[in-house]
């Protein structure tokens, strides 16, 4: 048993396509629904004795925008938009981000599943293939393996949605790539406080609760990989 | 206008309305001036609560009222408590609602329940449902009321044994039965994990299946009796009832002054937090009474939300440990342990 005080952890990463045509109203969108996830964390007392935020985006590459943390205590990044759309470089990413921000974790830390949040706006477009990343991702070998939550909109696939998530896909239903970003958002959000109550609320405990709204969000069927 | 002396008097009868013209003659002996009070803050009304010497270990968030989720007909109460003496042991019980539940409106789901046989032995169980099933709390409940059942038939029909593994499992066939016979519902949707532990003088067994858990309590120190599970803490391994065979774990504990079970709720607290440690094995070196043990469980801690329980089995004459430290941590010279 350990001698020092280990408090439970949910890890959340937030993966965030920043390819060229999030560039304008949907990047700003991401980059106003931040300090709205840290009020939530400095408002609600209880998610926030528990929940822990992973910022990570990619394009061409990934990039960790902000290690996993306390959010409510920590500086926010402004996120840019950059060039193309390579899933593989986001997963590969997501994982480093996964085992780095988990060991950084006081050994024998208590933690719940981390979730990934996965966001983009178009399909994978680099040569490489995207599918061995995402496995590796998911790799139910891995200690740190996370539940993928994929979040799309405008030319999102929704086949690579579906192959993407462990359980949850969904589609965005917004004609307006700004509305269709702000209503992910809230999504989010609103997922990471329900999320984080009831991985405190025992009664949900066995897996993630979604707050998805159907006037929004166009429910997608998981894919085996 | 009246004053409002009912109020700030906490109601009952008001006391005369003091008369508030200057007294005369000025030379008359001085009287504390009355003084109109100011307006009561328009507060909201906080409900009442015993103060708590438990600690608060970490950041974390004010206590706060319950809910109650609309339709929930097969609730047990918040909170038992037990403070009491069988045979040979001493026994304290209490199970909480934890934060998370109290907030979505959810029932306790834990459960424990104890009983002396004529042999004298003492069986205990402990349950907790699992949160994802919406009867769990019902299964928890069928399942410790059914450990009992069957410690009372094997005391009829073995008289000189009783295996805790079977006990579970009898328990667990039962409770699936009576859920799906007496309440109509799927057995599945009434899940939980759970412990038996059988107390006799050679020491106690303890079958479990899932994450409750049992230490020993030696001069302040715990010690588990299962290892620790390792792995998301959201990720059940085992459940009742169609638990496998193989799925089931049986502790052995020689003769303790202090045993515990206590389900993952307590269980995580006290793997994980020293504070606690150093709290409950001071508190829990003598036996309690029911308020008494209840308070040890009141400890606020960050992350911790689920519910928790906790049964306490104390005994007397327990021999001292093969390191030669006397079982409980106190000398024979003490006074005897007085009850909290």
């Amino acid at each position: 048993m350990s001698s020092s005080e280990l408090f439970t952890i949910f890890p959340v990463f937030l993966l965030v396509d920043v390819s060229a045509s999030m560039s304008g109203g949907p990047i700003e969108a991401v980059n106003k629904a931040l300090p709205e996830i840290q009020h939530e964390m400095r408002s609600n007392p209880t998610v926030g004795e528990i929940a822990r935020i992973a910022v990570v985006t990619f394009s061409d590459e990934s990039r960790v925008a902000l290690p996993l943390c306390d959010i409510a205590e920590a500086p926010l990044p402004e996120l840019l938009v950059e060039g193309g759309t390579n899933f593989a470089a986001g997963f590969r990413g997501a994982r480093q981000a996964i085992e780095a921000g988990m060991r950084s974790l006081p050994k024998g830390t208590p933690v719940y599943r981390p979730v990934v949040f996965f966001m983009s706006d178009g399909a994978h477009q680099a040569a490489e293939d995207w599918t061995d990343a995402l496995k590796s991702l998911r790799d139910p070998g891995w200690k740190f393996a996370p539940e993928v939550v994929a979040f799309g909109l405008a030319d999102a696939h929704q086949e690579e949605l579906r192959k993407i998530a462990t359980r949850f896909a969904f589609m965005a239903k917004d004609a307006d790539p700004v509305s269709q970003v702000r209503e992910i958002m809230n999504a989010l959000i609103g997922s990471i406080r329900t999320t984080s109550a009831s991985l405190a609320d025992p009664a949900k405990q066995e897996g993630l609760y979604l707050e998805a709204p159907s006037d929004h969000f166009t429910p997608l069927p998981a894919l085996t990989i | 206008m009246p004053l409002p002396f009912a109020r700030l008097w906490g109601g009952g009868e008001a006391p005369a309305e003091p008369d508030l013209t200057p007294s005369e003659p000025p030379s008359a002996p001085e009287q504390p001036v009355p003084v109109q009070p100011a307006p009561l803050p328009e507060e909201e009304p906080r409900p009442a609560d015993l103060p708590s010497a438990a600690p608060v270990i970490g950041r974390v968030a004010g206590v706060q009222h319950g809910q109650l989720k609309a339709g929930l007909t097969l609730r047990p109460p918040a909170i038992a408590l037990d403070g009491i003496v069988a045979g040979d042991y001493q026994v304290a019980g209490a199970s909480m609602i934890g934060v998370g539940h109290l907030q979505s409106g959810q029932p306790r789901q834990d459960a424990y329940n104890f009983m002396l046989g004529e042999s004298g032995r003492l069986y205990v169980a402990v349950a907790d449902g699992l949160g994802s099933k919406p009867y769990s709390q019902l299964g928890a409940h069928l399942f410790v009321e059914s450990v009992l059942i069957a410690a009372a038939g094997a005391e009829a029909d073995e008289p000189t044994e009783a295996d805790a593994t079977r006990l579970l499992v009898r328990a667990s066939e039962r409770m699936e039965q009576k859920v799906r016979e007496a309440y109509g519902i799927d057995p599945r949707t009434a899940g939980c994990v759970g412990a038996v532990a059988v107390f006799s003088e050679r020491g106690c067994v303890v079958a479990r299946i899932g994450d409750v858990s049992a230490f020993t309590l030696r001069a302040g120190v715990f010690t588990e009796a299962f290892p620790a599970e390792t792995g998301p803490l959201n990720l059940v391994t085992a459940s009742m009832p169609y638990q496998a065979e193989e799925d089931i774990e049986v502790a052995e504990l020689l003769p303790a002054a202090v045993v515990v079970l206590g389900t993952d709720g307590l269980a995580n607290d006290l793997r994980h937090s020293g504070t606690l440690r150093e709290w409950l094995g001071g508190q829990w070196q003598v036996p309690h009474l029911p308020f008494g043990v209840g308070e040890t469980l009141r400890y606020r801690r960050q992350g911790s939300h689920d519910d928790r329980t906790a049964v306490l089995v104390w005994r007397d004459d327990v021999p001292a440990d093969p390191a030669g430290n006397d079982p409980a941590g106190k000398t024979r010279d003490e006074d005897p342990p007085r009850l909290r």
